[in-house]
């Protein structure tokens, strides 16, 4: 195994090997002219390595053969060629190293922004149905496994092809009967390695899922301790991971038992050329067919020659995990993206914020309806509140209207535009949104507020500052505008961090707004000033409020009531309350 | 790095048998280019084939004996390591699920958990390496070196001579690779916290429409990343070079200097050739040792983590006070707590509850309710005042039979992957009934019985398979059983819809006899407590009924107000 692999190392095989391995040379295309080159410098590196055995049989040759005398005026040019080769192949191996680097990297900064300008096309949908660390290990992981095995795998496979076929050839011509040896030990190796790497496989993969479910365990159990602990469970938990522990561990214990065969089978095998080749070298020596030096030289390729062999279980290992993280970020690479469709037509710059629902029907399974024949009319600058409990369902709006998903049938209408056809940016241009959890990225309250606006003035900035009651706190701090907000988030409450959204909201002027009022976590001051922050952004604004508070509910010019999922009512307040029906049971629950 | 090693002493006499017989092993291995050189020097003027004979039958016994020896020198140290680690990881896992809360909270969760699991990987591969190959590779030096010795002193020191520039070489590359390393590591960070903040905004940069403009700024981190790894890796691509030139031009040392001497009869040819396969040994084992120290420091760093986690020694004393009888169930006498010694998080909080009451708790988030719940069960120890249950300090009793009397659901509480059924029995050993009942009080009943596989259907990981209310009323059902004395719900039934709360709190009071605590920031939640703590910033606002509190509580009108919204309306915010 080598280093870089981590405690769950990729071990699971590629699909489909061959057009990944093709897609994988697709890159190798634009980096052409500097991969020939590291292909001639990886055979010229090799083939000059090559030439030293070689030399040096004929040195032996020399002193064994010539007696005194003029041996040294043959030997030394010998010896000089030696020291020029090694010199040169040395920085022929350099070079090599440096260009697969630059290569590599080519290729890796493409990928990766390929991977990332693909995620940021991808549509709303992808993001629900995949974990964001399985994102980030495909953009982490599997791409560093890939810029590796292109940096030093590629160049080894090939040193190793020079390396074999070049030492082959030289023993063939030192002494073709030699050669018969590896007609025996050759295969041997071949079908040893095959055949342990056929039996250690399975327990290799076997392994490393055992490993997967031991440090799930942990992650889990570790993460409800206190759970554990309030329950007194600690020797339960103890006594069922002992038992994963054991089973992981045995299941190492076989890998490795198997395992542990492979290196030293190779270098048995190995040996017993190096004595077949003394033995019969011996022989055909003594019948005047080979020289000491041609057996030198022999011995000193076939050493070459088992090098490549004995790695090259490796770098097919390697390989394999290779194609498996390639293909996983050619699985990214493959997904639709979010599209305008053909017939799409230039969107209205200024609308009032007129919406209609036609008959619109939408679920997320197929089957599970979640909207059934709905049909809405919502007038310009009037407020939607959204209401019903927790999970209940309530951002299917948000995401039909933004046209993060589409309706399976029925139209929805913006000031008399099909939605479906205008194109999505200018479509969400119509929006501004403020979510529960606040978004900000790294980087200074300045840049947060201005995000979408880059151009606006700093006036413009202190002005909405002073709207969400933030310009006191902003300006009290050491840095002000320019103070940046770090992922930990300590030097700014979380309050705060939502006053932040909705003044980038209010900068951004859009004629619709998408509120989540969802902001208990704060204390009484701050959710009032939070509070009365939404009222004046929803001022003059078409409204969709995921409401939690009664005023908005009671005040709101249409109510959807979502419960399980599916948009069950819609009216207003005393229209609801006088249908007696869910909205009904929920506002007289809480009085029980 | 100490405390850690010492998880292999149990196995000391496999570990020497082991470093015995790859010793033994890889001394036989050394002896094959001596055996060559003798072919060839002696054996084959001589002529004779029955002696070529015997010798490459030794070769091959010699070989053979490589084989074996190393094979099982290897499955020994597998079986060691694989011991040894398991052994510490029970450990440390052990010793984790002992560290009091305030204990884990300086370690943190993530970093316990990468502990528990990266760190014992690698050091894994340390205990492995360095059996398998940290023995071996000194010996093939060393005995390279004293075969080459005793072959041919002379040429043997040449050899000799280059090691320090090889040793070198190493050091001067390793020195400067590492902080270009280090640097890389930070862009990398920074890289994934980029591609961590878009994809967790992606709603949002749509709504903005900024798709390409976030495309763009990737594009500087992606470059910057590209740039330090190229410095970091054309540096370190230098190592393999200089060895290769270094140790080549040895080799034609050697052969020059070998040639003059054999020449002038000092030296044999057969001396020459075995020299050359003692210089790839040589060369095979400086990578291997160069691969080991890089293990090594990795794995270092590690064994110190795992070892802090292992010398850690927080065991709560229990108290000796005396008992003495009090009519009230609970009572926090001038509580005062802190989590991280700088300031207090709750302030003289001092209540008394009643047996059989319910008691509610309400407040902002970081207003000190749930800290309240977690003193009272002892997951963190007063710093000031005392607690008592039914009048005794709960300082004095042991832990379990402390919480033996708790039935719990925590804010953000976890489910496990187990089946319903062992989620709500949580190893406690409840028969099917209890489970049946709990469920059925925390109305969790009727959803569960139309799962496909009822109480036996496996809860994925977090509780991904079941919604937010599901998940809310397994929790409680697994509060519930076994009938506690004492019931803490925190703000458990955020995600549960009116009717099922208003239902849960009628079983409460009906079927239990339990005193219970109800943390919470709705008021419709507390008000038809028996008793209700207002806290406000880590102190008591306010301690009544509810109608008490309406009155004469200033914090506790506002909440009302802000949650009310209108004037006309009397109750809360409703739709949490």
């Amino acid at each position: 195994m080598s280093m870089r692999h981590g405690p769950v190392s990729a071990t699971d095989k590629p699909k489909n090997t061959k057009m990944t391995l093709l897609r994988l040379l697709e890159y190798v295309k634009d980096v052409k002219m500097l991969f020939v080159l590291a292909i001639s410098l990886t055979l010229a590196a090799n083939g000059l390595q090559l030439i030293l055995p070689y030399l040096i049989g004929q040195v032996i040759d020399l002193i064994t053969v010539i007696d005194q005398g003029d041996a040294w005026s043959l030997i030394m040019p010998n010896i000089f060629w030696m020291i020029g080769i090694t010199i040169v192949s040395a920085s022929f191996l350099y070079a090599l190293s440096a260009l697969m680097i630059i290569i590599s990297q080519k290729i890796v900064v493409k990928m990766r922004q390929q991977l990332f300008d693909k995620f940021m096309d991808l549509p709303a949908k992808y993001f629900d149905d995949h974990q964001i660390g399985d994102m980030i290990s495909r953009i982490s992981y599997d791409i560093d496994t890939i810029n590796t095995s292109l940096s030093s795998d590629v160049v080894q496979f090939f040193g190793s092809l020079v390396t074999i076929v070049g030492a082959l050839v030289m023993m063939f011509v030192i002494s073709w009967p030699l050669l018969s040896v590896f007609v025996i030990t050759l295969p041997l190796s071949i079908m040893t390695t095959r055949f342990l790497a056929k039996k250690t496989r399975p327990l290799f993969r076997a392994r490393s899922k055992k490993l997967g479910e031991l440090n799930g365990y942990v992650e889990e159990t570790i993460s409800g301790l206190k759970t554990i602990k309030a329950y007194s469970q600690q020797q339960t938990m103890i006594d069922s991971f002992k038992e994963r522990n054991d089973d992981a561990s045995e299941a190492y214990y076989k890998a490795d038992y198997y395992g542990s065969v492979m290196g030293p089978s190779i270098g048995f095998i190995n040996n017993i050329s190096l004595a077949l080749i003394s033995f019969i070298g011996s022989l055909l020596y003594l019948f005047s067919l080979i020289s000491v030096g041609n057996i030198s030289s022999f011995i000193l390729y076939s050493r070459r020659f088992a090098g490549p062999i004995t790695e090259g279980a490796n770098i097919v290992a390697e390989l394999q995990s290779t194609l498996a993280a390639a293909e996983r970020v050619f699985r990214v690479l493959d997904e639709p993206i979010e599209k305008d469709s053909d017939d799409v037509s230039e969107a209205k710059k200024r609308i009032d914020g007129e919406v209609i629902f036609q008959d619109v029907s939408f679920s997320y399974i197929p089957n599970i309806e979640v909207i059934n024949h709905m049909d809405l009319h919502v007038r310009p600058g009037s407020v939607v509140a959204i209401v019903g409990p927790t999970g209940a369902g309530k951002t299917t709006m948000v995401n039909l209207l933004m046209r993060f998903y589409a309706p399976q049938a029925g139209k929805i209408l913006i000031d008399g535009q099909d939605i479906q056809k205008i194109p999505f940016k200018q479509l969400r241009q119509y929006f501004s949104m403020v979510l529960q959890d606040t978004w900000l990225f790294h980087g200074s309250i300045y840049d947060n507020i201005t995000y979408g606006r880059e151009h606006a003035t700093l006036d413009e900035v202190k002005q909405v500052a002073e709207k969400v009651y933030l310009k006191s706190f902003i300006e009290n701090t050491k840095d002000g505008y320019d103070t940046i907000i770090t992922d930990d988030g300590v030097n700014i409450s979380k309050g705060q961090k939502q006053l932040i959204t909705i003044a980038r909201a209010m900068l951004q002027n859009k004629p619709m707004v998408i509120l989540d009022e969802a902001t208990s976590n704060v204390d009484t001051m701050t959710e009032k000033k939070i509070q009365d922050a939404m009222l004046k952004l929803m001022e003059g604004r078409t409204s969709f409020v995921i409401a939690h508070r009664l005023s908005t509910i009671v005040n709101a010019d249409l109510i959807l009531v979502v419960d399980d999922g599916q948009i069950v009512e819609q009216g207003i307040h005393q229209e609801l309350l006088d249908k007696k029906g869910h909205y009904h049971r929920m506002y007289m629950a809480q009085f029980e | 790095m100490k405390t850690v090693l010492g998880y292999l002493s149990p196995y000391k006499n496999r570990i020497y048998l082991g470093l015995t017989v790859k010793s033994f092993a890889t001394i036989i291995e050394l002896f094959l280019p001596f055996l060559l050189a003798h072919v060839i020097d002696t054996i084959i003027p001589l002529g004779r084939i029955g002696l070529v004979v015997v010798f490459g039958l030794l070769m091959l016994i010699t070989a053979l004996g490589a084989y074996v020896g190393n094979i099982l020198a290897n499955r020994l140290a597998a079986r060691v390591s694989t011991n040894a680690i398991k052994d510490l990881r029970d450990d440390s896992y052990i010793k984790i699920l002992s560290f009091s809360n305030k204990t884990v909270d300086e370690f943190t969760i993530p970093s316990l958990i990468s502990r528990m699991t990266s760190d014992t990987y690698h050091i894994y591969r340390m205990f492995n390496v360095i059996q398998r190959i940290g023995i071996r590779a000194p010996i093939l030096l060393m005995g390279s070196l004293l075969m080459m010795l005793w072959i041919d002193t002379y040429l043997a020191m040449i050899l000799i001579g280059l090691l320090p520039f090889i040793s070198l070489a190493v050091y001067v590359v390793s020195k400067r690779g590492i902080p270009f390393y280090d640097s890389l590591q930070n862009a990398l960070d920074i890289m994934v916290r980029v591609v961590r903040e878009n994809i967790a905004g992606i709603r949002i940069i749509k709504s903005f429409a900024r798709e390409d403009e976030e495309k763009i700024k990737y594009t500087d981190i992606n470059q910057e990343v590209s740039h330090r790894e190229k410095k970091a890796g054309l540096v370190v691509a230098t190592l393999n070079p200089i060895m290769n030139l270094l140790l080549n031009l040895g080799l034609v040392v050697i052969i020059y200097v070998g040639a003059q001497r054999v020449l002038a009869g000092l030296s044999q040819t057969g001396s020459i050739l075995a020299f050359l396969s003692y210089f790839t040994l040589i060369l095979n084992s400086f990578l291997a040792l160069n691969r080991i120290f890089l293990l090594m420091s990795r794995a270092g760093a590690s064994a110190n983590r795992i070892s802090q986690i292992l010398v850690k020694d927080d065991r709560i004393p229990i108290l000796e006070v005396p008992k003495s009888d009090s009519e009230y169930h609970i009572e926090f006498e001038n509580v005062s707590f802190s989590y991280n010694n700088t300031f207090y998080d709750i302030e003289n909080i001092d209540f008394k509850i009643k047996h059989n009451t319910t008691f509610g708790i309400i407040g902002a988030t970081g207003s000190g309710k749930s800290t309240i719940a977690q003193l009272l069960m002892r997951m963190y120890e007063v710093d000031k005042g005392r607690i008592l249950i039914n009048g005794e300090d709960i300082r004095s009793m042991d832990e379990k039979s402390l919480r033996k009397r708790f039935g719990v659901v925590f804010q953000n509480d976890a489910l496990f992957s187990f089946s319903v059924k062992e989620n709500i029995a949580f190893g406690r050993n409840l028969d099917y009934e209890a489970v049946v009942e709990a469920a059925e009080f925390a109305q969790a009943r009727t959803f569960i019985e139309q799962l496909s596989h009822r109480y036996d259907e496996k809860v994925l990981r977090q509780g991904a398979n079941f919604s937010g209310g599901q998940k809310q009323r397994m929790l409680i059902a697994r509060a519930l059983a076994q009938h506690p004395e004492i019931i803490i719900l925190d703000d458990a039934s955020s995600a549960l819809d009116y009717q099922t709360d208003a239902q849960l709190r009628q079983a409460i009071k009906k079927s239990f006899h339990s005193t219970a605590i109800m943390i919470t920031q709705r008021v419709s939640s507390v008000m038809h407590a028996d008793q209700i703590l207002m806290l406000d910033q880590g102190k008591m606002v306010g301690l009544g009924t509810h109608e008490q509190l309406a009155k004469t509580c200033v914090p506790y009108q506002e909440l009302m107000a802000l949650q009310l919204g209108g004037d006309d309306h009397e109750h809360a915010t409703w739709t949490r």
